[in-house]
């Protein structure tokens, strides 16, 4: 079956194309691993403190749950990883904070990278991405993810748990078995690439976040961040099968909360209850009043695409959702892979609907090939 | 391998595509009426086949009605007319041997997607050539 064939399947190619257009490519998450690498390598290298300890070295954040958006306008991406030390350690995490800053600062190119940061320590790989560096020590030898972060505002540590985080984001992830997309692509054989690896929610937060980015453009005073974002998406995904339904699920469900009276919508960290990411939204209610027009308007623009208004009225709410940009590149790709069939010969025509199909699909026939010709001006 | 008479095409569009209306005007003509919906998100078309035993098939786009893109630029691939130019004559792509369900159709469906992609990307991706 082609994706064009099922509107289903249709909008959720589109969907999965432009998602795939906006993520961290393959060639910078390679540099950015090579980067990781060298930063990791000089921190182990140090004899003066680090060397003795024993720790693990990874990364955090929408790089490792695969939700990566590029920024608009600048082209720079995020790399979070932690520096996780075991409980063993005998010092605070102010001390080690002091010392990583200490070892990178002794390495001359890192030296004029750096910029120090509340809780981490950023080296700027100008132009193309920022690598924040958390330094952590695991709370208990009971407990693999929890670390405790310096605080430097606070003057204290904090409790923090980002692997646990991506933990519990891959278990909702999972949720689903098999998504739409696979479904329908295994069932024609053909080759599984970009979505093998991302499941309707991953796709449905990067294409949350890109519709964030734009509808904030003009005024980002009061836009909702990413881990709030990611977070209710989670929280709200109950294992829909489609990045369409996905969405659909998770912007129905904040609307409903939303419109309660009295009680404000609350996301709590999912792995450290006691920690409110939207605790913002009490002290400044703006964010929270931004907030709800910014759902409530992806919620309305959702229910017009259920009403089937032709590809052309859909196409233009998708431009103003996610950019023109991005839906051009996903229509394109998604054109060209059926010009592909065109040429192979391998498209046909529905008896029933005069949709176009591929060969082997009940009712099909044959295309011939042919080239379109002539012109209006003569 | 002998031309197609016009009690053939009518016939062969009849079994291929049965809720088209497919009718003799004369003799020697006919006229076939139906809905294209190239994709499954896309408008349904309504075409209008008209083909007799002298001149090239004409099928145009009925509703509804064709129009210009968001940059202004006139559709491609029409005939005056707005008959759509579904294949070059010269590389005797259409023969009077061939089925009119088997060609124009699933050509003026493919037109169509050309068409509604046209309209969303600013870009024609289905090929082809012009007139000089």
């Amino acid at each position: 079956m082609l994706t064009i064939e099922n509107k289903y399947t249709q909008i959720d190619d589109l969907l999965d194309k432009m998602a795939e257009e906006i993520q961290l490519d393959s060639t910078r998450y390679e540099r950015m691993k090579t980067s990781y690498e060298a930063v990791k390598n000089w921190i182990e290298g140090d004899e003066l403190f680090f060397h003795p300890y024993r720790y693990d070295v990874y990364p955090h954040g929408s790089v490792r749950i695969l939700t990566t958006v590029k920024p608009i306008g600048k082209d720079e991406f995020d790399l979070d990883i932690v520096i996780h030390l075991k409980s063993t350690t005998p010092h605070t995490p102010q001390r080690i904070y002091a010392e990583l800053k200490r070892r990178i600062g002794e390495n001359e190119k890192y030296r004029g990278m750096m910029e120090l940061k509340n809780r981490c320590i950023r080296l700027n790989y100008a132009g193309d991405f920022h690598m924040d560096i958390l330094p952590g020590i695991q709370e208990s030898e009971y407990d693999q993810n929890r670390i405790k972060v310096p605080d430097r505002e606070l003057g204290n540590w904090v409790s923090s748990n980002p692997r646990g985080y991506a933990e519990w984001f891959f278990g909702q992830a999972n949720m689903v078995k098999v998504s739409l997309l696979e479904k329908a692509f295994s069932a024609e054989k053909l080759p599984i690439d970009n979505f093998k690896n991302k499941k309707p929610l991953q796709r449905a937060v990067q294409l949350i976040k890109r519709y964030r980015d734009i509808y904030f453009i003009k005024d980002d005073t009061y836009k909702t961040s990413s881990i709030i974002l990611t977070t209710i998406a989670g929280v709200f995904y109950s294992g829909e099968e489609s990045i369409f339904e996905t969405i659909d699920k998770i912007i129905t469900t904040i609307r409903a909360k939303v419109n309660e009276p009295i009680v404000r919508l609350k996301i709590v960290n999912p792995v450290n209850p006691n920690e409110d990411f939207t605790d913002k939204w009490d002290t400044e209610p703006e964010y929270y009043t931004e907030f709800k027009k910014f759902a409530i308007h992806l919620y309305n623009e959702w229910q017009k695409l259920k009403n089937e208004l032709g590809v052309l009225e859909e196409g233009d709410i998708m431009k103003g959702l996610f950019g023109n940009e991005t839906f051009v590149k996903a229509q394109t790709n998604q054109t060209l892979f059926l010009e592909g069939l065109r040429k192979q010969r391998d498209l046909g025509i529905n008896r029933v609907s005069g949709t176009l199909t591929n060969l082997g699909s009940i009712g099909a026939s044959t295309i011939k090939s042919n080239t379109f010709y002539g012109s209006t001006v003569e | 391998m002998r031309d197609r008479s016009i009690a053939e095409q009518i016939a062969s569009m009849k079994s291929k595509f049965p809720q088209f209306s497919a009718k003799f005007t004369s003799h020697c003509s006919m006229k076939v009426i139906g809905n294209l919906r190239p994709t499954s998100r896309s408008t349904v078309y309504e075409f209008e086949l008209k083909f007799n035993l002298v001149d090239k098939p004409k099928i145009r786009i009925v509703s509804p009605a064709l129009r210009k893109n968001f940059k202004a630029e006139e559709i491609p691939h029409l005939y005056p007319g707005e008959l759509l130019c579904l294949y070059r004559p010269k590389y005797g792509e259409f023969k009077r041997t061939d089925f009119l369900c088997d060609t124009i159709i699933p050509w003026a469906s493919l037109w169509l997607y050309y068409y509604e992609v046209w309209h969303m990307t600013g870009l024609w991706l289905g090929g082809g050539e012009h007139l000089e």
